[in-house]
């Protein structure tokens, strides 16, 4: 009720178009620091964005009842910002996608988590760092359209990374729904013991398949930026002017789907229902993410993809979907299960160098690489598709199957 | 005022100790690219309370301090959860103290339209081909910060901190390349008039031309000689992280069981001291320790390692001042503050003389294995010098391994730098303010990410 009135009050109170977004996440932590720490709280939020003509002005706190104080610094800010390129609309009243999102978690409590966690970290490696996150997060957006949108979701997140000789390994996954943590902990202990004894490599081009955890790093940091409407306009974007032009692989075809999997919901951060847009269909470029703000820009609509009331444009991806294949890898080739300094890729240029981490050369068997460096182009990358798997696995925004790729420069 | 309700709280829920960090915070991001200006204002008002209670270690937070009985059963109740008999902290006398960072100008008192003014300024000089984009931002944030404990400690902290970022990005042929400016400081807006806008506006627009007519780096093993910036983040990331005390209890780092032992060259010494002035200072860490310099590399032996109250307490040594937390979310845990690295006798000339090596300048970003010990480092701007030639190269990215690395470090550059690239540094999911007082370095036997030569 609380809610509901604060809401109300900001609206009736503001003089201007006004955006508000009310949170609540209700958080139980575990982490393993030689022993287990477990941690617990709440944390409200309140953010309220004014707009009048072409400025507009973002404040934010931590507790609700301070609305209005809040209220007068977005206005402040509002009225002292410099003029926006044109004047902003907000979103209107619109259906919202039904969205399912971890019902079965949410009675999930402190105990449980905790007692889950030391299931998970009841492994006979050593653990080098563990841990398990419960959230129950609450979303209302409203604004003075009269636009409302709920939406609540709960979801568990777990990571363990064990070692041996000098050998580590790492598992982790995140879902809406109760996880299997001995499992998690059982594949991280699995891959360790499988990459023992490591052999020294050679520098040389050669296939290589990425796996789930290193292809997502990959393509979040070094592709997906390509992809924001904000990135095209700010001529960092390759993509840019490409729309409707064959610039990767025919085997790849790239969505985004806001109201499926790990990060759906039914509207974005300023009350546009989600959906899913086409990006890559077949290697051929379909299309970029927009917020309303970058889609006024283009004459289009927003596809949904607003990832924050802070800044005008903000455009985020929800859950970026790469198209299974039904290939299945033979041959000789290098199985790369992670990466390290994905972030250090151009995201512009599309540039990357990076370490691989739990490295197999597969031929007639497996044989663990020592440290190793991938580099090349990663749009070019996309070009030198030869096979996607049939299975599909969520790491952050990115769902993909492990791709193998031809002719990847490997620095050992 | 508040140890006292810490104590009463832990008599009726029999806890051992307590304690409690309350924080209040303001922070305005202004933000500008080519088109359009964005301003922020973000308050945060929270605490969180950690209890010890037969053995076990429970913590919880709020953002109403109405609530703290409250809060303080929930803690009682996930050290219950836990179950753990191992947890305790050492005694220690009680400290009373409170300490405001000074600065020449409160940036909140600054209205947000010269704010604007200065940015427009740094933007201004950046209109010219081959630029296509200016990304701007100016950071303000003052953090209040209260330490009570059940053993009668109350410390109040009060750090303002500011931050410039000029990111430009340009475009020849097919090419697109970015390269950045930044200053941060414990410092409030004086920060902005150290800053000869037009000076950094030209460097910026130099440092762009040469990475855009830059090629790929050639593939394999060099000797790189690292900027002041480049050489902090290679004792930040490798080095620093790899002291850190709870990573060496859960046998994480390459430098567990290293204590006493040679590790480097003798011609690196490495401390962290929270007293310097800079991005990552402050006077008591997020556990109400005194800062002080902890030795970590003499002479080019490890001798000690960055410690919370807990981990100081499992290694039976005394805190090092560095138990820090990003906010009252989560328990303080060993990070660094400011690190630096002692001078050598090393000139930057007798470096720069030297045949087929490379010059990296600055960083992007970087990653490190503390298991296995490798690391790697992407650099902003980078030249192949090679028959007096400066050749310059694109998006290079360093690999090595930590151990290695240390012991090939040739020389270290004569004159210190304080970086300002302090930023935020990421560990378990926290971020907090660091920096860096470094030297140039160079060191042999790197592997550059690159194209077969």
């Amino acid at each position: 009720m609380l809610v509901e009135r604060t809401v109300e009050h900001i609206i009736n109170a503001s003089r201007f178009d006004v955006e508000i977004v009310l949170s609540g996440t209700e958080s139980t932590l575990c982490q393993f620091d030689n022993g287990v720490v477990a941690v617990s709280g709440d944390s409200p939020f309140l953010g309220i964005r004014v707009t009048s003509g072409r400025r507009s002005g973002f404040a934010s706190c931590s507790d609700t009842k301070d609305w209005k104080k809040t209220l007068s610094r977005a206005t402040k800010v509002m009225k002292v910002s410099e003029q926006l390129e044109f004047k902003p609309t907000l979103a209107t009243k619109a259906k919202f996608p039904k969205v399912s999102c971890g019902k079965a978690l949410w009675n999930l409590g402190e105990a449980e988590t905790i007692s889950m966690f030391m299931r998970m970290c009841d492994v006979e490696p050593p653990i080098v760092s563990a841990s398990l996150e419960k959230r129950n997060m609450k979303f209302h957006f409203a604004n003075s359209n009269g636009v409302d949108s709920h939406h609540q979701c709960s979801c568990v997140s777990a990571h363990i990374e064990v070692s041996e000789s000098g050998i580590s390994a790492f598992e982790s996954h995140t879902d809406t729904k109760p996880l299997d943590v001995e499992k998690i902990s059982g594949s991280a202990v699995e891959l360790c013991r499988q990459s023992q004894k490591p052999v020294d490599f050679e520098t040389k081009k050669m296939r290589v398949l990425l796996d789930y955890f290193a292809l997502a790093a990959l393509l979040e940091k070094a592709v997906i930026p390509s992809f924001l409407a904000s990135m095209v306009h700010k001529n960092r974007s390759k993509l840019a002017g490409k729309v409707g032009k064959v610039l990767f692989s025919r085997d790849l075809s790239l969505n985004d789907v806001g109201t499926k999997y790990l990060n759906a919901s039914p509207s974005d951060a300023e009350g546009t229902p989600r959906s899913t847009t086409e990006l890559v269909g077949k290697g051929r470029l379909l299309g970029f993410l927009y917020d309303r703000y970058s889609a006024q820009k283009d004459g289009v609509k927003s596809t949904g993809n607003c990832g924050s009331l802070a800044s005008r444009p903000s455009v985020v991806p929800s859950n970026i979907v790469v198209e299974r294949g039904n290939g299945s890898f033979s041959g000789r080739y290098l199985h790369v299960h992670s990466i390290s300094g994905a972030h250090t890729a151009n995201s512009v240029s599309g540039d990357f160098s990076v370490n691989v981490n739990n490295a197999f050369l597969v031929d007639k068997d497996m044989k663990p690489v020592k440290h190793a460096m991938l580099s090349g182009n990663v749009f070019e990358l996309l070009n030198k598709i030869e096979c996607i798997g049939k299975k599909s696995r969520q790491e952050g925004v990115v769902r993909t199957p492990p791709i193998m790729f031809s002719n990847v420069q490997v620095i050992a | 005022m508040m140890e006292s309700k810490l104590s009463d709280l832990c008599s009726e829920h029999g806890v051992v100790y307590s304690d409690l960090r309350s924080v209040r915070s303001r922070i305005q991001v202004i933000s500008s690219d080519s088109r359009n200006t964005n301003i922020s204002d973000t308050t945060f008002s929270g605490f969180g309370v950690r209890v010890f209670k037969s053995g076990s270690l429970g913590f919880s937070y709020s953002t109403d301090m109405t609530d703290l009985g409250k809060t303080f059963a929930r803690a009682v109740k996930i050290a219950h959860s836990v179950g753990r008999k191992d947890a305790h902290l050492p005694e220690r006398n009680p400290i009373r103290d409170r300490y405001t960072k000074s600065i020449k100008i409160d940036p909140f008192s600054v209205e947000e339209p010269e704010k604007l003014a200065w940015l427009n300024s740094f933007r201004k000089g950046l209109q010219c081909k081959p630029i296509k984009d200016v990304h701007t931002a100016l950071l303000f944030s003052r953090v209040n910060t209260i330490f009570a404990d059940s053993a009668g400690s109350e410390v109040e902290q009060t750090i303002t901190r500011s931050m410039v970022g000029v990111n430009v990005v340009g475009a020849r042929n097919e090419t697109l390349s970015s390269v950045s400016f930044r200053r941060s400081d414990t410092a409030g807006y004086e920060l902005l008039s150290d800053i000869d806008v037009e000076k950094e506006s030209a460097e910026l627009k130099k440092r762009l031309s040469n990475t855009l007519s830059a090629g790929r780096a050639p593939a394999g093993k060099f000797t790189v000689v690292c900027d002041p910036k480049l050489t902090g983040l290679f004792f930040h990331e490798a080095v620093g992280h790899a002291c850190e005390a709870d990573y060496v209890l859960n046998r994480a780092s390459v430098l567990c069981d290293k204590r006493g032992e040679s590790i480097a060259s003798s011609t690196v010494t490495l401390s962290d001291d929270p007293n310097l002035r800079t991005w990552g200072h402050y006077k008591y860490d997020d556990e109400g320790t005194r800062a002080k310099e902890t030795r970590l590399i003499s002479d080019g032996l490890l001798t000690g390692y960055l410690h919370s109250r807990t981990t100081a307490v499992e290694m039976g040594v005394e805190p090092t001042s560095n138990g820090r937390a990003m906010s009252t979310e989560v328990v303080p845990m060993p990070r660094m503050s400011v690190l630096k690295v002692e001078p050598g006798d090393m000139s930057v000339d007798e470096m720069m003389s030297m045949d087929n090596v490379i010059l990296a300048k600055g960083f992007t970003g970087g990653e490190v294995d503390l298991v296995k010990g490798n690391f790697i480092f992407g650099c902003e701007e980078a030249f192949l010098i090679r028959e007096g030639e400066k050749i310059p190269l694109r998006d290079v990215a360093f690999s090595g391994n930590i151990l290695e690395t240390l012991r090939n470090v040739l020389g270290i550059g004569k004159k210190l730098q304080q970086t300002y690239t302090g930023g935020m540094c990421g560990k378990k999911g926290q971020s907090v303010p660091v920096s860096e007082v470094m030297p140039y370095m160079v060191v042999s036997g790197v592997y550059v990410g690159g194209e077969n030569s």
